[in-house]
């Protein structure tokens, strides 16, 4: 693949790559280290990148793994609280996201894709499935066990 | 109210006009925010971030790489240059007249008591014509009559 070509990939999809990637880590740098990486990965299927229809769903299934293993490594690392997950206190889903941003840490990638992507983002199950390239069975059990892990992780905590 | 994803919000972005979300959109004035949020952010990308990291997404696609192709490509100058120096060291011609360690020439004269060594230890030197210096001797002497 021809460096114009690439270029002309970046330009146009380096826009949501960098919101995803900005939304998720809160930090202009960082979004923008991410925001290359992620298109670096999402050069390794170009054809996908040519297709505005999966283009986007996959674009954002890499940027959003991406991001949450820059979130676990640096919490891992010491060099920075996890940030809010947009989280207004006055939002009717504020406890439940609340929980999510506490216990998001202690599950694997792709539930906390899972998480993120139903209970931060406000999607769709169908459209959570279809960005990771999941069942939407899958985005269910996944959730449902992602609940109740956090609800007794939250009970035991209190106790 | 359900507001729409981001996901919806970018494909809405990317093109309006096959959006799911037009309408909801239309009269939402959340949306419409958070819209113009992602257009600033888009445009913050174009006029920051794009300059700034376009060589380095670039880099892997432009950075010479070895592979055993382009080592052929390589290897075929060295190959041809090889081909002509041998043509071109590769050795005398028909006519060339020599010997490994020079021309030695001994006269010898037919005394009565038998025939003896007159002269000798006259030699050319190789890297010298020998034409030029012990021709008449050469000429004397032929290769034939050795």
């Amino acid at each position: 693949m021809g460096g114009d070509h690439i270029a002309e990939l970046y330009r146009q999809w380096g826009p949501a790559i960098y919101r995803r990637c900005l939304r998720l880590l809160h930090d202009q740098e960082g979004a923008r280290d991410a925001t290359q990486e992620v298109f670096r990965k999402a050069l390794s299927s170009p054809e996908k990148l040519s297709d505005p229809d999966l283009a986007l769903p996959f674009i954002y299934r890499i940027a959003t793994n991406h991001c949450l293993n820059e979130r676990r490594n640096s919490g891992r690392r010491g060099e920075t609280e996890l940030a809010d997950l947009d989280m207004p206190s006055d939002h009717p889903d504020f406890p439940t996201r609340r929980l999510v941003q506490r216990v998001l840490s202690r599950f694997d990638a792709k539930t906390q894709s899972i998480a993120v992507g139903v209970l931060v983002d406000g999607m769709e199950h169908e459209e959570v499935a279809d960005a990771l390239g999941i069942s939407r069975k899958t985005v269910s059990r996944k959730l449902q066990r992602f609940l109740e892990h956090a609800r007794k992780y939250l009970e035991r905590s209190a106790a | 109210m359900n507001h729409p994803s981001e996901l919806k919000l970018e494909r809405h972005l990317l093109d309006p006009s096959r959006s799911s979300v037009q309408s909801h959109v239309e009269g939402c004035g959340d949306c419409q925010s958070r819209l113009a949020l992602m257009e600033k952010q888009g445009e913050d990308f174009r006029r920051f971030v794009y300059p700034a990291t376009l060589d380095k997404v670039l880099e892997p696609h432009t950075r010479f790489r070895f592979t055993p192709l382009k080592a052929l490509w390589l290897a075929a100058p060295a190959m041809g240059l090889a081909a002509v120096l041998v043509m071109v060291t590769r050795g005398p011609d028909k006519d060339y007249i020599g010997e490994k360690g020079g021309f030695e020439l001994t006269a010898y004269a037919a005394l009565p008591d038998g025939t003896r060594a007159w002269a000798t230890e006259t030699r050319c030197r190789p890297t010298l014509p020998c034409a030029s210096t012990c021709g008449r001797r050469r000429s004397a002497r032929s290769p034939s009559s050795r």
